[in-house]
């Protein structure tokens, strides 16, 4: 939805969920290494992504790039807020397309043990600017994003 | 590694509108200047202001710290920007502490549009997640409109 009538943001809430037959240490573990990431962190095999910088901590950020190879127009500069080891990570990320601004998102990656297993909870509140694409356009990144994780165990 | 329970957060979104006399350009250089932001968003009545750092830059890191008159307990305010396009749009994640225990993070998107009669029409946008209880949202909300009402005062008293 518009954030207001007046607005070109819009926003929504989406939740995904996911279990994982692996402890949640190692898929935190997945989740903060950057040669992982560069596996499962893409949608298909067709995209490849860059880390200019990389920095896993309260207060760091990730500067990527990422698309076709040739055409890496996707640049996400993600902010990391906080994390718990094993437990919790949150993070605010702002995304622009060939340069031009086309989301911001706070996230919360919450991974509960279930026996063997982890449940991984994925909270995106996203504002999509200039136009509602993106809300889509983060639910068609994160569903087989959160598929390839499963490849990592 | 702990099992024991982590608190979860409430999520929660919400939008203020204000329109204020004055161009776009003119407000987003209350949000650019030190000493007019300083003015608007930090200082206040009845608050200590034991730190402030301004940094309004893609990457910049503001560091607040501050406490109710005549209180023990201190309060933090740290904001990161993520994207500054000038007299346009300003993102930035920010997280508020208490006694150095983070109790909010937020995601927070100033719009500034004319309004076509000289005017500036500021929408903001603030999605967080807020680990207290029921009302955060609803306090969260009350306490940015108090900040766009000192804005206003901001923009009037000092052309």
């Amino acid at each position: 939805m518009r954030a207001s009538e007046n607005s070109n943001i819009h926003v929504e809430t989406v939740v995904l969920e996911r279990t994982y037959r692996a402890s949640p240490a190692r898929v935190f573990a997945a989740w903060r290494d950057v040669e992982a990431r560069k596996r499962w962190s893409v949608p298909s095999p067709d995209v490849i992504i860059v880390y200019d910088k990389a920095d896993f901590r309260v207060g760091g950020f990730d500067d990527s790039r990422c698309g076709s190879p040739g055409d890496l127009r996707f640049r996400a500069f993600v902010l990391y807020l906080e994390i718990t080891q094993d437990r919790r990570i949150i993070f605010a990320e702002h995304v622009t397309e060939a340069g031009i601004a086309r989301a911001a998102s706070l996230i919360t990656v919450d991974l509960e043990q279930k026996g063997a297993d982890t449940l991984l909870t994925l909270t995106m509140q996203i504002s999509s600017i200039d136009g509602p694409e993106m809300l889509q356009g983060y639910r068609d990144g994160w569903t087989p994003t959160l598929e390839n994780l499963a490849k990592e165990f | 590694m702990s099992t024991q329970t982590l608190a979860k957060p409430h999520y929660g979104t919400f939008t203020i509108e204000r329109t204020y006399p004055h161009s776009p350009e003119r407000v987003f250089r209350a949000f650019k200047e030190p000493e007019a932001h300083f003015r608007w968003f930090v200082s206040g009545e009845g608050w200590e202001i034991d730190a402030y750092t301004h940094d309004f830059r893609v990457g910049g890191h503001e560091h607040g710290r501050f406490r109710p008159t005549g209180q023990t307990f201190t309060l933090s305010n740290d904001v990161r920007y993520l994207e500054i396009t000038p007299a346009k749009r300003i993102v930035n994640a920010y997280t508020m502490s208490m006694d150095g225990k983070p109790f909010s993070h937020s995601l927070s998107i100033v719009e500034l549009y004319s309004d076509g009669k000289g005017g500036c029409r500021l929408v903001y946008t603030e999605q967080g997640a807020y680990y207290g209880d029921a009302s955060d949202v609803k306090n969260r909300r009350a306490g940015c409109e108090e900040l766009f009402g000192k804005l206003d005062a901001e923009l009037r008293d000092h052309p």
